[in-house]
């Protein structure tokens, strides 16, 4: 049974680790609010919030912002890590440094991010990898990722037993090899290649038409592709907007759209391995 | 924005039975929230990404989800470009140099 979690709006005094020389200890738990407002955060996530004696946090909106700190009001917003025009490496690295001067201060920290802290979130490990290097206790839980929720509302035709994800620059960047007969995930498709945020972004339509460009090696330029981003509000849906691979340039792609390629028909099992199976 | 529509937000989220009289009489509840006329009109409208756009505010319209291009000089040779066959994200072939 998890333990309670403080009620909202309580000022109890943050607690904190006492080392045996009654010194204050920090440690950092790095958390993920899942993408739906409160809903997808899991009960020890909510438990680390609240027990926290500071909350930074990065979240997709102000709702979110609001429901931390009904949690717990020791909240501070990283957003002003974040301007247009500064280099996103920078941002990610002062955000880092931030909750780790925290947990300096011998203050147990919880950073929570939006989404899965693991995944795409590259400030919550670097503070994780500076704080266990100076000895202080950093661990990191889970959360409900955007292709988590992709897979539950895309309802795939078929069970997912096998897909392939990347991160939309990376996948150009380092020209990542795929297999086009199992699905294809690629995040952040409205940042392709942007080293920097700034307002209202979209998809460059160039850097659309490379992207293009390499998928139609392996698809049809009818390939169906889906431009998905998953509901973040009790009252929103998930947006789900159906293309085909040729249209893709033209089409409003934003930061949190996230593309799912569908797989080619799937080729023949190899027979041998599967007699071998068999047999087993 | 005022912050009565984040809190309202959050109350439908957590409150199953908030969200039930929402969906029997939402103009009551946007009544009882306090909600100014924009922000009414912004979650009649049904739209996600307005309602996104609405709620957030400052830092949350350029927030991605992190990642971005890899630090320089982390497993990507030359990505920047300086000397050498220039290096732009993705398309063109390279011409075969290395690798």
């Amino acid at each position: 049974m998890p333990r309670r979690p403080r009620s909202a709006g309580s000022t109890a005094a943050a607690p904190i680790h006492e080392r045996v020389d009654g010194a204050r200890r920090g440690s950092l738990i790095v958390v993920g609010t899942g993408l739906m407002l409160a809903r997808h955060a899991t009960l020890e996530t909510v438990e680390a919030i609240s027990c926290a004696g500071h909350v930074f946090h990065l979240v997709s909106n102000s709702a979110t912002e609001a429901w931390i700190r009904r949690l717990n009001p020791n909240a501070t917003s990283l957003g002003d890590c974040l301007a247009e025009g500064k280099p996103r490496t920078r941002s990610y690295s002062e955000i880092a440094g931030r909750i780790v001067e925290a947990v300096r201060g011998g203050v147990r920290v919880c950073a929570a991010f939006y989404g899965h802290p693991g995944v795409l979130v590259t400030s919550g490990r670097a503070a994780i990898a500076r704080a266990r290097a100076e000895g202080f206790d950093a661990h990191m839980l889970p959360g409900i990722s955007a292709e988590d929720c992709l897979i539950a509302d895309l309802a795939v035709p078929a069970p997912l037993l096998c897909w392939q994800s990347y991160e939309a620059t990376d996948f150009l960047l380092y020209r990542r090899r795929i297999d086009p007969t199992v699905a294809l995930i690629l995040w952040q498709a409205g940042m392709l290649g942007e080293p920097s945020v700034r307002r209202d972004m979209r998809a460059r339509p160039e850097r659309l038409r490379v992207l293009t460009r390499v998928l139609l090696r392996h698809y049809s330029p009818r390939h169906p592709v889906v431009l998905y981003e998953a509901a973040q509000l009790p009252t929103s849906s998930p947006i789900v907007e159906r293309v085909t691979l040729a249209s893709l340039p033209r089409q409003s792609i934003y930061p949190k759209t996230t593309l799912y390629v569908a797989p080619r028909p799937a080729t023949r099992s190899d027979a041998a391995v599967a007699r071998w199976l068999m047999q087993a | 924005m005022s912050d009565n529509l984040s809190e309202l937000l959050v109350d439908l989220a957590s409150n199953a039975d908030l969200m039930a009289a929402f969906q029997a009489d939402p103009e009551r509840v946007f009544d009882e929230a306090g909600l100014s006329g924009e922000e009414r009109a912004v979650m009649r409208s049904r739209d996600p990404r307005l309602l996104a756009n609405t709620v957030g505010a400052g830092h949350t319209l350029m927030l991605g989800h992190g990642g971005g291009k890899p630090a320089p000089g982390k497993g990507g040779k030359k990505k920047s470009g300086r000397k050498k066959s220039g290096r732009k994200s993705g398309g063109k072939k390279k011409g075969g140099k290395k690798r």
